[in-house]
């Protein structure tokens, strides 16, 4: 059983250390899923619909914005209240946002 | 890494004990999140009220959104990543008594990478203008200038909100009062990141 806290700092020694954090996958899922939206959003796209296409790509923007939260703003070690207002900004503003999205 | 995977799959009891005994705590001042999600709840209803007018002219919209450069929107996107990524390096390196000279350093590089988004979008910008292409054009560029310009305001608070994490970050010691305000910055440039995260896809890709 591993006592290393992986996500606390304090024993980083070398800068190499600082990459040890959930925060790096993170950022590299980040990327990714930029990339991909990128795709999707251009002619580069691989799904034939884009309505299909779109929202997912909205989709996929909320996600990443709640992993902005949990793991940048560090808010998945918020008081609960704080980090549930997160969520719940996502979950609220990702359905507005589809909603007037597939109605228009 | 190695060790974040042992504890995500480590058996169940030991690492929940380990998960409790974490203090849940507010980064930085309970005021700097009121200022942060009323801010993310005003941009939500600028989502909002740009779809609605989209809902009574979809065809001029698609038409417009055709003419943006989704390549600067991509770009500036990855630019916001790398820069918050140097941000979250920096707040672990002053956490570390061996790495902590290192923060300022760290700092600089995401005000750089900050910097560079608002060169891309005066770019982008210049090149609207360029084509004729200005807020009073259509309804779709008066939301695209009014959406991207409250951005970039807030990308340059937030510069400036960087310049002082950076002095911050470059003293022996932080006062509470101190480490709260760079806490607070951190946060503040992590949402502007953020706030594009949704801006790029909904302004520039979502057709």
């Amino acid at each position: 059983m591993t006592t290393i806290n992986p996500d606390a700092a304090t024993d980083a020694r070398t800068p190499a250390d600082l990459l040890r954090s959930s925060a790096t996958a993170v950022w590299l899922f980040l990327v990714a899923a930029t990339v991909v939206s990128w795709a999707l959003g251009t002619d580069h796209g691989f799904l034939d619909d884009t309505t299909a296409a779109s929202v997912t790509v909205l989709v996929v923007a909320f996600i990443k914005v709640r992993f902005v939260g949990l793991y940048f703003m560090e808010l998945k070690d918020a008081p609960l209240p704080l980090r549930a207002l997160l969520e719940g900004w996502c979950v609220v503003v990702c359905c507005l946002v589809l909603g007037f999205f597939l109605a228009g | 890494m190695t060790a974040d995977v042992e504890v995500e799959t480590s058996s169940g009891p030991a690492v929940l004990t380990e998960r409790e005994r974490r203090p849940r705590r507010v980064p930085g001042e309970e005021g700097t999140w009121i200022f942060i999600f009323g801010d993310m709840c005003v941009f939500a209803v600028l989502f909002c009220v740009f779809l609605e007018a989209r809902m009574s002219d979809a065809t001029g919209f698609a038409s417009d959104q055709a003419q943006l450069n989704q390549n600067f929107g991509a770009i500036n996107t990855v630019l916001l990543l790398v820069s918050s990524f140097f941000v979250v390096l920096a707040m672990r390196a002053v956490h570390s008594p061996a790495l902590r000279a290192r923060a300022p350093r760290l700092l600089v590089g995401a005000w750089l990478c900050g910097a560079a988004f608002l060169v891309v979008k005066v770019v982008e910008y210049a090149e609207k203008v360029d084509h004729g292409i200005t807020p009073q054009t259509s309804d779709f560029y008066m939301y695209y200038f009014v959406l991207t310009g409250l951005h970039a305001f807030h990308l340059i608070l937030g510069l400036v909100a960087l310049t002082v994490l950076v002095n911050l970050a470059k003293k022996p010691e932080m006062s509470k009062g101190q480490f709260a305000f760079f806490e607070g910055g951190a946060c503040f440039w992590h949402m502007v990141d953020l706030l594009w995260l949704v801006l790029f896809p909904l302004v520039f890709l979502a057709r």
